[in-house]
């Protein structure tokens, strides 16, 4: 048993299941990431941890203790929200005494708690400021802060990066890991941003339509994505339409080399590689030949879309510092069998 | 990026001095030593500001108005809010229904209102009475009231009062702490805009007060109907700075065109 | 779970007695006062007739006023629309600080009483008013404003302006600025952008603006009562008089019905011309 457990959670709105027989352990100290396009039923479950919706059916427990009909009041997790839900007639200090108050915390004590917090989300000069005289990196790590001060057994945290812009969401990816990591809180984050969920959470738990269909590492779930679904949504992923052949794939007439698999002779697949698996060399050198037909300069690496027999394959190249080969230029690809895996052909896709 | 050409300021300041017109000339000849009503053009006088304080019927008319709108603002303040909670927070049938009653007052023309209510007034026995006088300004001036307030809370991020109750806020503690600091300048305007409405109402009004209850833009018809000197425009002179200096406190507070013109 | 369903019925019923004690009930003694007969010597009888409601449709004299009183509305009304349309495009093109100041001008004096507005308008357009000093002073003959239609025309729309400039104000406010803009860059010209971009987007503002005048237009009272005299009556006036000298209380009801009836047909047929116009819009 898991620190938080939810068993067979669902919700169904009138005739629309928004989340379907969930079922997650999380460990005590362990950041997790629930990941998914909107509407996936990531933020509903979220809200059920909470107490902000009901459960149709399955239990949520916390440390044993059976939470699932517990008002939201009494629970005691800590939430930051998507809209951070500062009080704006607060000033800072007050917002993040707010739930200290609640638990008739004394005066003494509850000062010295919200400015420990302050220190921690660097903002101790900004105590008295109000919520609309904030920056809104400042005022997202208000929010936490407000959400930790009360040292709950969980902290739960609905995309709270996505109203920051690209650089802030950055520094506050490690900014939020960092707090967590120096609080100890189980923490779970709700995302539609891959590379967030990726790069800041234990494991990653990926919601499509109201299911649950992985839970792993970051890393495996890049390297092993169980659904077609997943290597789409997170990273790039080429899918080369083959057929199994004689213990191998096969495209255009062409073999391609990939992880064992045992599947019957005349099985239509898909042959899934990411664009930094495939190596790129001299026409001739590689699997086979293909043209480049556009390529885009992304800072850290280069984006080659290269015309093949086998359809259109995208290719990354880590930025070496020298011009790469031009537009127009004949190139081969290739990959080595590991880098390629097995997964279920497209759905129409004849064989 | 956009200017208004000559032609379109030469046509705005035409508007503004339409509008502005028949207010500064009353406000001129307020200050008018003769007997007539004319501009004074060599000195001003402040004979008939005193005028209007020797009046047997104004003073007590101004009184009257001023107690009148403040607790008409006052109760509808009191009955809207919660109205207003309902309608917004709860599906509940005849949740429509019930917000066009409430706003009905804005198209029911106050003219068939005071005739309705003087028949009722008359069949239970309550004309002249000021309490009955308040409860119909109250029916008058609440859906301002309804209208700001309604505005503030579905203008309010509801996830702040989620945040409060999670964070160990029973639902008396949000709504005090939370909700109801969140929803005050709807509220506040909600209630200047309701006093102003009613301290200034004449249609319905005349219907329904008597002799004892008369209000004060009652009095000043009646009485511009009758004999038209200077002291009618002091009168009004006073009355335009008041709305002035509201106005002032509504707009330093809360932007006066946001209450007027809706959220935007 | 069962108080939770009682909470919103709690919560609205103060207002829902008060506005049913004091709105529906009211109106609905109104309409049974207007059927009953009335005695020119013994007041109102307990019988019932619809005689009140025919000699008001028959009689020349409540005719001429509710065609007075519709003409002057409808006039009021397009005055309104053709000042307080472009006045609300040219404040919303306004910098600031200038648009607000500009805005609290145009808007503020609904604030202020209509006696306060009608008794300036009366000074102004006496025969020793304003208007006809100046006119005197250019060498022109007086002319007699005070008392006619035109003086309850021009009050009227000083009244009523601010209602017309609210809604299109609103609707220019959402409009986005760059829509203009990229009309002109398509080429059209400042007059073309003007008709074929902005008007369509503020003409439900206009449409809006101009049902609420017209229909305040048509109840005004103080007005009408103030710079029309005692020969110029409109609707709301004659209303005062059945009931304040006339003390024929079922024809002042009868004619306070129309009025009222009038005015929801009109907001009805709005409301059902918004949504079909909304529906096409969406759809």
């Amino acid at each position: 048993m898991g620190f938080l457990t939810l068993q067979s959670l669902s919700k169904v709105f009138g005739d629309f299941t928004a989340v379907r027989d969930v079922d997650l352990s999380v460990a005590q100290g362990e950041f997790v990431s629930l990941l998914g396009p909107s509407g996936c039923g990531k933020t509903t479950t979220l809200q059920m941890i909470a107490g902000l919706v009901e459960p149709t059916k399955g239990t949520i427990t916390l440390d044993g203790r059976d939470i699932t009909r517990e008002k939201p009041s009494r629970r005691g997790l800590g939430i930051v929200f998507q809209s951070y839900a500062l009080f704006p007639h607060m000033t800072v200090a007050e917002n993040v005494a707010f739930g200290l108050e609640m638990r008739k915390v004394a005066r003494p004590e509850r000062d010295r708690r919200v400015s420990e917090m302050l220190g921690l989300v660097h903002l101790a000069s900004f105590a008295e400021r109000y919520p609309r005289q904030l920056s809104g990196g400042q005022r997202q790590r208000v929010a936490i802060a407000r959400a930790l001060v009360i040292q709950p057994p969980v902290l739960l945290l609905d995309e709270p990066l996505s109203n920051l812009d690209a650089k802030l969401r950055e520094e506050m990816q490690f900014e939020l890991r960092r707090i967590q990591r120096s609080v100890g809180t189980t923490t779970i984050m709700v995302t539609h941003d891959q590379a967030e969920a990726l790069s800041i959470s234990d494991r990653v738990v990926v919601m499509e339509q109201g299911r649950m269909t992985q839970i792993d590492a970051p890393y495996r779930l890049y390297e092993r994505p169980a659904t077609a679904f997943i290597s789409s949504f997170v990273g790039k992923m080429n899918r080369i339409e083959a057929v199994w052949r004689g213990g191998r794939a096969e495209a255009a007439g062409l073999g391609l080399p990939s992880e064992a698999a045992s599947l019957p002779d005349g099985a239509s697949i898909g042959v899934a590689v990411r664009p930094e698996k495939i190596l790129l060399g001299a026409a001739g050198q590689g699997l086979f030949d293909g043209t480049v037909t556009s390529r885009f300069f992304l800072g850290s690496y280069w984006l080659f879309n290269v015309e093949t027999p086998v359809g259109n394959v995208v290719v990354s190249l880590p930025n070496q510092g020298a011009e790469p080969v031009a537009e127009g230029a004949l190139v081969s690809l290739g990959w080595p069998p590991e880098s390629a895996s097995i997964v279920a052909a497209a759905a129409g896709a004849a064989a | 990026m956009h200017k208004n050409g000559p032609i379109a300021l030469l046509f705005h300041s035409l508007v503004v001095a339409f509008v502005l017109a028949p207010l500064v000339v009353v406000c001129l000849v307020a200050f008018t030593p003769e007997n007539t009503l004319s501009i004074p053009t060599t000195s001003f006088s402040l004979r008939w500001f005193a005028a209007i304080f020797q009046h047997p019927d104004f003073v007590p008319s101004f009184y009257n108005s001023l107690w009148l709108a403040t607790l008409a603002a006052t109760i509808s303040v009191a009955l809207a809010v919660p109205a207003a909670l309902a309608i917004d927070r709860y599906r509940f049938p005849g949740r429509d229904w019930l917000n066009g009653l409430f706003l009905s007052p804005l198209i029911i023309p106050h003219l068939v209102l005071g005739v309705a209510l003087l028949r009722l007034f008359a069949l239970i026995g309550a004309t002249g009475s000021f309490a009955w006088l308040v409860a119909s300004h109250v029916i008058i001036v609440t859906p301002y009231v309804m209208r700001l307030v309604m505005a503030a809370f579905t203008g309010m991020d509801r996830s702040a009062e989620q945040a409060a109750e999670t964070l160990g806020a029973s639902h008396w503690t949000v709504f005090r702490r939370i909700t109801a600091p969140m929803i005050l300048p709807g509220i506040t305007g909600g209630w200047l805009l309701a006093f102003i409405n009613s301290f200034d109402e004449l249609t319905m009004s005349i219907f329904v007060t008597s002799p004892q209850t008369v209000t004060l833009p009652v009095r000043m018809y009646m009485y511009a109907t009758e004999s038209i000197d200077p002291m009618m425009a002091a009168v009004s002179a006073l009355m335009i700075a008041l709305t002035a200096g509201a106005m002032l406190v509504l707009d330093r507070a809360f932007g006066l065109d946001k209450i007027l013109v809706g959220q935007k | 779970m069962k108080s939770r369903a009682l909470t919103p019925w709690l919560l609205v019923s103060p207002a829902t007695l008060l506005f049913l004690g004091l709105v529906i009930l009211p109106l609905i003694l109104t309409v049974i006062l207007s059927f009953h007969v009335y005695d020119h010597t013994t007041g109102i009888q307990d019988s019932f007739t619809v005689e009140h409601y025919v000699r008001v449709v028959t009689d020349d004299y409540y005719l001429a006023i509710f065609w007075r009183t519709l003409r002057l509305a409808f006039l009021t009304t397009l005055i309104c629309a053709v000042i307080g349309a472009p006045e609300a495009y040219v404040l919303s093109r306004m910098g600031d600080p200038w648009r607000s100041i500009f805005l609290l001008v145009i808007i503020g004096p609904l604030l202020v009483s209509v006696v306060v507005r009608a008794f300036g308008w009366s000074m102004l357009l006496g025969s020793t008013g304003l208007v006809n000093q100046s006119l005197r002073a250019l060498g022109f003959d007086s002319v007699r404003l005070l008392y006619t239609e035109t003086a309850i025309v021009i009050a009227l729309v000083h009244v009523m302006l601010p209602f017309m400039v609210i809604p299109v104000w609103t609707a220019l406010q959402k409009l986005d600025p760059a829509v203009e803009a990229a009309a002109l860059t398509l080429g059209a010209s400042r007059f073309t952008a003007l008709r074929r971009i902005v008007l369509p987007q503020v003409s439900l503002g206009m449409l809006s603006g101009s049902l609420i005048v017209f229909g305040l237009s048509a109840s005004a009272f103080a007005i009408p009562g103030l710079l029309g005299g005692r020969r110029l009556k409109m609707a709301a006036t004659v209303v005062y008089d059945e009931y304040m000298s006339e003390l024929n209380w079922p024809l002042g009801a009868a004619i306070a019905i129309i009025v009222l009836v009038a005015n929801l047909a009109i907001m009805l047929g709005y409301n059902r011309l918004v949504e079909t116009r909304a529906r096409r819009a969406l759809g």
